[in-house]
């Protein structure tokens, strides 16, 4: 009990903390120097502001706004590329991993793990170069590479790359608990009762593969969310991330001066973590629902 | 014979050789710039404009100021490699040590709340979060950012590391000739170093190949949001952002957005930083491979 109270009480203080290193650390001449008090002083302020609502005021484009009125839409843009990414990855990573443990094909495994070390942002470039070199050698555009406005996102980019990185991930995973799964007694069993091949991988081997999984979906959902800051920064998708890297740090036109919004940073670091606790619950709830539907 | 293992110690031998010898190697000076030049086609003189596109005098290119995008490159490769090869070893010595010993002194149990909350965030924002105060027109030397940027990147990734060992020490722990060892009176330290490390050996040098290709895509992720190795230099009219170590991570993230015209300002940093990726890649499964066949059961017919 003691321990459940604790750690909304230690994610509070991360998140002031973190949010304070960058007024805390700085270059003074020719050496760093801590700045303890200013960033103390910021988080004392932020709680003084709270009543108020002083602490949700920010600047973006030099003008004041609310970020009670901003952040509902910015969430909700990011959470809804999320949900269709997760969905989309978590079906693929699932049935192409158990289809391929049944590939024991050396070329397959290299090619798979040689994109699982891709990073996201290369991911996303050759995309975006893809889809231009396509259009330039045929003159249809595929898709669009990168985000002019608020009213037409990108779409179909974004969310390929946002469900490759849990798909790829998944792959892995599940063709290894599948052959683990596989070369247990059960499964013999139930092939000398001479079932199906695909009602023993529907009703035996499935079911039995989704539990390892589901306790994976933390580790997913950390993937996703830091797939989420990248992808929306290059594809200019008006989301969170990309806000706290918009108006958070500031860095301002025609001037020298870098602008850091600290009660802005605090309030979307908490978004942050609770789009991470809804994507975790929601990926958690959905492999619950297959292990219902699936479990014999 | 063992092609994985082959191309990746190749590769990575030639990376390393360009890091070491890439301002030999170079064309021109780092400093050099063509804005603007004349040049002899078939079709008379012609003018040239930065950025130029690969010719035979810029074999890669030149970027928008003209500089060589070839010269920067293998200037640039020093910082990339030796800050990639540095945070990878001092995450497995130290994250190595702390875990054979946690691994020795401590009862394996589930893992327990360690620093979840802080994986939410991914580490590449927290180590922005660190740098964003002294990295943009910073009064310190490249060197001494680099030096900051290799400890940060360091220091966060040696719990990961620890974990991987502590676990792996308790499971050899509870081997017969540790028991052994221990009932003839070998001392916690005899234990750790003489009996457990090197049985940790194989997993030890993969874990750093893994750690290297983890540190190398945090270095591109800040490169992409302009927090390079070794400072930015940041300019508010135009708005731009530069490396100042010209690092290969730094090279994609100023090139970032030239996807549709003038791409070899993104495609050779690109390629070069693609290239360090899969050699390490190759290395990795190369080593996997060596040491799996190396200790298979010995097949008698």
């Amino acid at each position: 009990m003691a321990k459940k109270l604790l750690i909304p009480i230690i994610i509070v203080l991360t998140v002031f903390v973190l949010a304070g290193i960058p007024q805390l650390i700085s270059v003074d001449g020719n050496g760093v120097v801590f700045n303890w008090r200013v960033s103390l002083d910021s988080a004392v302020n932020y709680l003084k502001g709270l009543p108020s609502g002083q602490s949700f005021l920010f600047i973006a484009r030099k003008m004041p706004r609310n970020f009670l009125d901003l952040f509902p839409g910015y969430t909700l843009t990011s959470f809804i590329y999320l949900v269709i990414a997760a969905f989309l990855g978590l079906n693929l990573g699932i049935i192409l991993g158990m289809f391929c443990s049944r590939l024991r094909s050396a070329v397959f495994k290299d090619a798979i793990g040689l994109f699982g070390i891709i990073p996201d942002f290369i991911i996303v470039l050759l995309l975006q170069r893809g889809v231009v070199y396509i259009q330039k050698a045929t003159g249809i555009k595929v898709a669009k590479v990168v985000a002019m406005s608020l009213t037409e996102p990108a779409i179909l980019l974004p969310l390929i790359t946002m469900s490759l990185i849990p798909a790829l991930y998944l792959i892995r995973t599940v063709s290894n608990h599948t052959d683990f799964v596989l070369s247990r007694e059960y499964i013999q069993g139930a092939r000398a009762r001479g079932l199906a091949p695909l009602y023993i991988y529907l009703h035996h081997v499935f079911p039995n593969v989704l539990p390892f999984i589901k306790a994976d979906m933390h580790k997913v959902a950390g993937m996703m969310l830091a797939n989420l800051f990248i992808v929306e920064y290059l594809f200019n998708i008006y989301g969170i991330t990309r806000a706290l890297f918009y108006y958070g740090f500031q860095f301002v036109r025609y001037s020298y001066v870098v602008n850091y919004q600290y009660n802005f940073v605090v309030n979307v670091l908490f978004v942050i973590i609770f789009l991470y606790a809804a994507l975790s619950l929601l990926m958690r709830g959905y492999i619950l629902l297959l292990e219902r539907k699936f479990c014999r | 014979m063992n092609i994985r293992l082959a191309v990746g110690i190749f590769l990575t031998a030639l990376i390393v050789a360009v890091a070491i010898f890439g301002p030999w190697l170079a064309p021109y000076e780092v400093s050099d710039d063509k804005k603007i030049e004349w040049v002899e086609t078939e079709d008379g003189m012609q003018m040239v404009f930065a950025p130029a596109p690969p010719s035979r005098a810029n074999w890669f290119g030149t970027n928008r100021w003209g500089y060589d995008i070839l010269t920067l490159l293998l200037y640039g490769a020093r910082y990339t490699v030796f800050s990639v090869i540095t945070v990878a070893l001092v995450r497995v010595v130290l994250g190595g040590l702390a875990g054979l010993l946690l691994g020795l002194y401590t009862e394996l149990k589930s893992p327990s709340f360690n620093f979840s909350c802080l994986g939410v965030l991914p580490l590449f924002v927290i180590v922005y979060f660190f740098v964003f105060g002294i990295n943009i027109n910073s009064t310190l030397s490249p060197w001494t950012l680099v030096l900051l940027q290799v400890s940060l990147l360091s220091i966060f990734g040696i719990p990961g590391v620890a974990a991987v060992i502590q676990q792996k020490t308790g499971e050899i722990k509870k081997q017969e000739f540790v028991l052994a060892a221990r009932t003839i009176g070998a001392g916690k330290w005899r234990l750790a170093f003489k009996h457990i490390l090197p049985f940790l050996k194989e997993t030890l040098v993969i874990l750093a190949v893994h750690e290297s290709i983890a540190v190398l895509n945090i270095q591109g992720q800040l490169g992409i949001f302009n927090m390079f190795l070794g400072g930015t230099v940041f300019t508010p009219n135009p708005m731009l952002f530069h490396s100042r170590t010209h690092e290969w991570a730094g090279l994609v993230g100023q090139a970032k957005n030239y996807v549709s015209a003038n791409q070899w300002i993104l495609a050779f940093p690109l390629l070069a930083f693609m290239i360090a990726l899969v050699s390490l890649y190759y290395l990795s499964r190369g080593l996997e491979d060596y040491y799996r066949d190396k200790y298979q059961p010995y097949r008698h017919a």
